[in-house]
């Protein structure tokens, strides 16, 4: 197990500085004045045309430019926008909201998406089976944005029962953005775990289990069901960055100051040094989340410890 | 058990995962080919006389023929691609002529969509943009299918060091979630036409297919028939071809039907946030964003293309669905 | 242990006490069983009408070819068959005369561990691979008799020395993919044991196996069922490990049992075809020089049975009468039943 922790972790930070470089790389290289890519249309005094190309060490070669930057990040460093506010503040401010927003998207997304994959799969079949595979198809389908102005047009406006906007109500308002950002994943999760729960309890062992004398709860509660959660679990790694890129557009229509909306904001705006630095966070978010999984993993299943 | 455990040689993936997720496909390896003879192990699998030739594929079409849930899937594709082929035959009207003096009004029976911002008759902006959307999808979808069945047959089938190199880099594609690799790209990209935002979607998808494809061809080569061929001198791309593609194909088959409506919505939430498509290209998504401010005096400019959009997706993830259900060996 | 567990064990327990045990009937008895499996493409009658009866310290054998419906009788007894698309349509199992297809699954599942017991034959994907070995033995005791943990463990240390798992103190803490074949299958044996059941099942527990450790199995099986007195079925392919190890037989052909008798007199002489063949095929040293003799054919499609005789197309005996009617399993005396209109022309043709 310890082995298998340390290559996992010697594992993450090549792709780490990969994936950096990769982002880092795509900035800069892209044809034409990465000081104008950064800066997009807008136009720009000569005095800070030239600190900028100081600051982004552009006399530099590319390699030496990349691994200044990554010791900028790893000593939280990274960068600044162009009003001169140093993208980490920016960061600091939002973050409590987004890790709030997806928390609670989490809690949604795993709590109801298990139980509902776990009553469709024990009836495989039957009816709440077929509503549920329908269900999540159709809420699979409907592109998160739409959903997310539907919520607000319904419950929000129509309805009135929750705020539509800003953070002003505590956490009301973030029932809503939880509730959409999380139903995307709602759905592969009652998926996943309604067809890994069907096919575990088909398998010998459960067999075995039942053929043993025990109660079906347990049967079904304790042997099928944690088999059952290991891709759950290997998904909801995965589901992290899903989150993202929701996050991004839900906090968008529902006007949370977090970093997904940054983000957004920062597009817009074309500040290029917002885009990369909240990325290359968001990035190494998602890959210790990654590794986090992994661990987990092992420690559900035994097997894996002696890869 | 089923599982799309981590492979081994990397842990990240994107969220593009999220679908591979609804394929949580075994139909690797079932011999698409072959006689199958019944010496049946158990009486529930028993469903043709000893000695008649079936396959996987001919099976899953039997299956197919009478499934409800594919044929209404196949009848949503059908009419969206029909609609991006030919529009015309859903509307005679003229998505870009656009008087202001429209400008926002409801939908009547002459016009069921109403007008947009512009004054443009909605519904036949909505019907236009199914085009660019199936475009995308298909366009995408192709091209990273053809280079996952390259990459993936000679990283699967040769190991080796240049397995490993591609293992890597796919890790670090992995690494960066889809939405916000397109927007980090696609937002320094000076013009984003049909073109760019295709490239930007198959460079962010086509490592999950690869890794799909790898697997598959991993676990095919493997198979009894495989070595059977390669004992009969058969040449390392025959066997390839002709051996492995038609048994290791399916999962990327399920993946890519399903695949075409993630990527219908990936380009559609580009388009909204921004990063996408510009006008004035029509997009569903694009149509959404510009319906954004005027959501509650005018919602039918967010409720039509957002239904079309969400049938489209729907008909594609549906259609994977009915396909995996076909083809997997373990449910006959 | 909560307050409200044990006594719900209690209850279950002594449920299946106050249930009235005949104690002149044999201990397993098995009649007119019919089990139909409804799929896509038609009904299957995996079992149809199979009856037999087992005896305190007998080893019974069902031999039959995959497909021929032995396993799922065994599944039907202990109540295990997955349903849909499964469905016990007729028949009585009777455990001491108390017919157990006709008890409310709660006091069905009473039996399962504590009076009859199942082993199966790949031990690899019937342990549970997330759990420790131990612990998925220990838990036969601490469900159905609430002993404490501790405790528990230490008996299925107990019972891993009893099936002769070296070093068991240090291996009860292994996951099942730790082991080699023959020690999980010993794991399962012991598994099985826990509770000193009165019948235990073994649906081929050798098959997965070398034969050397093939050998060291069927040898423990034999040496616990003497000592414990338990009735055992064995099912099996294999005639080989059914000469040694088992005192009856009954030979399973499309569903249906097509002999039965004592395994010694199965074997000198046979009074179905389809056993004929059987033993035919086996190959000794004495054949040597000469062409084996296969059964000609293949098993039939149990959707679309053969008319009368499900076995005449294959059938070197077979009449006219062999494709109209279908043969009963008749009495021939002496304990000896064949389904087969000319059953002594067979055994007296035979080796």
């Amino acid at each position: 197990m310890g082995r298998y922790l340390i290559r996992r972790v010697l594992q993450f930070i090549p792709v780490f500085l990969g994936a950096t470089f990769l982002i880092f790389a795509l900035v800069f290289l892209i044809p034409g004045d990465p000081i104008r890519a950064l800066s997009g249309d807008r136009p720009m005094p000569a005095s800070v045309q030239q600190a900028l190309e100081a600051r982004y060490n552009l006399d530099k070669p590319l390699w030496e430019q990349y691994f200044l930057y990554v010791a900028g990040v790893a000593q939280g460093d990274f960068g600044e926008d162009f009003r001169g506010r140093e993208v980490t503040d920016i960061m600091a401010e939002r973050i409590p909201v987004t890790f709030k927003l997806a928390m609670y998207a989490f809690a949604f997304e795993v709590v109801l998406g298990i139980a509902a994959g776990i009553l469709a799969g024990l009836r495989k079949g039957g009816f709440i089976d077929n509503l549920v595979r329908i269900s999540t198809l159709v809420v699979i389908s409907i592109p998160i944005f739409v959903l997310g102005f539907m919520a607000q047009l319904l419950i929000g406006v129509r309805w009135g029962w929750l705020p539509v906007s800003g953070l002003g109500d505590g956490f009301k308002s973030y029932i809503m953005p939880a509730i959409v950002l999380g139903s995307l994943s709602l759905a592969y999760i009652a998926r996943l775990t309604r067809t890994s729960l069907a096919e575990n309890m088909r398998a010998d062992y459960v067999r075995t289990a039942t053929a043993k004398g025990l109660k079906r709860s347990r049967v079904v509660g304790v042997h099928a069901l944690r088999n059952s959660m290991i891709p759950v679990i290997t998904f909801l790694g995965v589901d992290l960055g899903g989150l993202m890129g929701g996050a991004i557009i839900t906090e968008g229509i529902f006007n949370l100051p977090g970093l997904g909306n940054a983000v957004f904001r920062a597009v817009v705006q074309q500040e290029g040094t917002v885009v990369v630095g909240i990325v290359t966070f968001l990035v190494l978010i998602f890959l210790l989340s990654n590794l986090l999984v992994d661990v987990l993993y092992a420690v559900l299943d035994p097997r894996i410890r002696y890869e | 058990m089923s599982s799309t455990p981590c492979s081994t040689l990397g842990f990240v993936m994107s969220d593009f995962r999220q679908a591979e997720a609804v394929t949580e496909t075994e139909t690797v390896g079932a011999p698409v080919t072959e006689e199958v003879e019944e010496e049946p192990k158990k009486p529930a699998e028993i469903g043709v006389p000893p000695g008649a030739t079936t396959s996987l594929w001919s099976d899953a079409w039997r299956q197919l023929r009478t499934s409800p849930l594919f044929l209404i899937s196949l009848g949503l594709v059908v009419l969206f691609i029909v609609m991006a082929i030919v529009p015309q035959l859903f509307t005679s009207a003229d998505p870009r002529a656009c008087s202001l003096s429209n400008s926002l009004e409801r939908p009547s029976s002459e016009h069921w969509f109403g007008f947009d911002l512009q004054g443009c008759d909605y519904y036949a902006r909505s019907i236009y943009g199914a085009r660019i959307s199936m475009a995308i999808g298909v366009t995408v979808i192709g091209f990273a299918a053809i280079l996952a069945v390259i990459l993936g047959s000679i990283s699967g089938y040769y190991g080796g060091w240049l397995d490993s190199v591609i293992a890597r880099l796919t890790d670090i594609w992995f690494a960066i979630p889809t939405i916000l690799g397109g927007i980090v790209i696609l937002s320094l990209l000076g013009e984003r036409g049909f073109f760019q935002v295709s490239l930007v979607l198959v460079i962010l998808g086509w490592p999950t297919m690869l890794r799909l494809y790898r697997a598959s061809v991993l676990a095919v080569k493997e198979m009894d028939y495989v070595e059977a061929a390669r004992a009969l001198g058969a040449s390392d791309f025959r066997i390839l071809f002709k051996h492995i593609l038609p048994n290791a194909i399916t999962p990327v088959i399920i993946y890519a039907a399903i695949s075409v409506g993630v990527i219908i919505a990936a380009e559609a939430a580009l388009s909204f946030l921004g990063v996408g498509l510009q006008l004035p290209a029509i997009s569903w998504g694009l149509m959404i964003s510009g319906a954004q401010t005027r959501i509650l005096q005018a919602p039918h400019l967010l409720l039509f293309p957002g239904l079309l959009l969400s049938l489209a997706v729907f008909g594609f993830i549906l259609m994977g669905d009915a396909l995996r259900d076909a083809l997997d060996p373990k449910g006959r | 242990m909560t307050q409200v567990a044990t006594e719900a064990k209690e209850r279950t327990k002594s449920s299946i006490e106050e249930l009235e045990f005949d104690p002149h009937a044999p201990l397993l008895e098995v009649e007119d069983l019919h089990v139909e499996f409804r799929t896509r493409a038609g009904v299957v009658k995996a079992n149809d009408g199979v009856s037999y009866t087992l005896g305190e310290g007998e080893t019974m054998a069902i031999v039959g070819e995959s497909g021929s419906g032995k396993t799922v009788s065994a599944q039907a007894v202990m109540g295990i068959i997955d349903s849909p698309p499964g469905y016990i349509t007729k028949g009585a199992a009777r455990f001491r005369g108390v017919d157990l297809l006709a008890l409310p699954e709660d006091e069905r599942r009473a039996f399962r561990g504590e009076k009859m017991a199942m082993i199966f034959q790949d031990a690899l994907s019937a342990l549970n691979p997330l759990f420790r070995v131990g612990w998925q033995i220990a838990e036969m005791y601490r469900q159905h008799r609430g002993t404490s943990k501790a405790e528990a463990r230490k008996k299925a240390i107990e019972l891993l020395d009893r099936v002769r798992i070296p070093a068991a103190r240090d291996r009860v803490d292994s996951y099942p993919h730790e082991f080699s074949g023959g020690m999980r299958q010993r794991a399962m044996i012991a598994m099985a044991l826990a509770l000193d059941p009165e019948v235990l099942i073994a649906d081929e527990p050798t098959t997965a196996l070398d034969v050397t450790v093939q050998a060291q199995i069927m040898k423990l099986l034999a040496d616990l069922q003497s000592e414990t007195g338990m009735g055992m079925i064995l099912i099996t392919h294999d005639l080989a490990v059914v000469a040694e190890v088992t005192n009856r037989a009954a030979v399973m052909y499309a569903g249906r049992i097509v002999e039965q008798g004592t395994t010694k007199e199965i074997f000198k002489t046979s009074y179905h075809p389809y056993t004929l063949g059987l033993m035919n095929s086996i190959a000794t040293p004495a054949q040597k020089g000469t062409k084996l003799i296969p059964i000609p054919g293949s098993p039939p499609d149990l959707l679309h049975l053969p008319s009368g005789c499900p076995f005449h197309p294959r059938c070197v005996f077979a009449q006219a009468i062999c494709s109209e009617d279908r043969p009963p399993l008749r009495d021939l005396g002496n304990g000896r039943k064949s389904a087969c209109h000319f059953a002594e022309e067979v055994g007296a043709g035979a080796k």
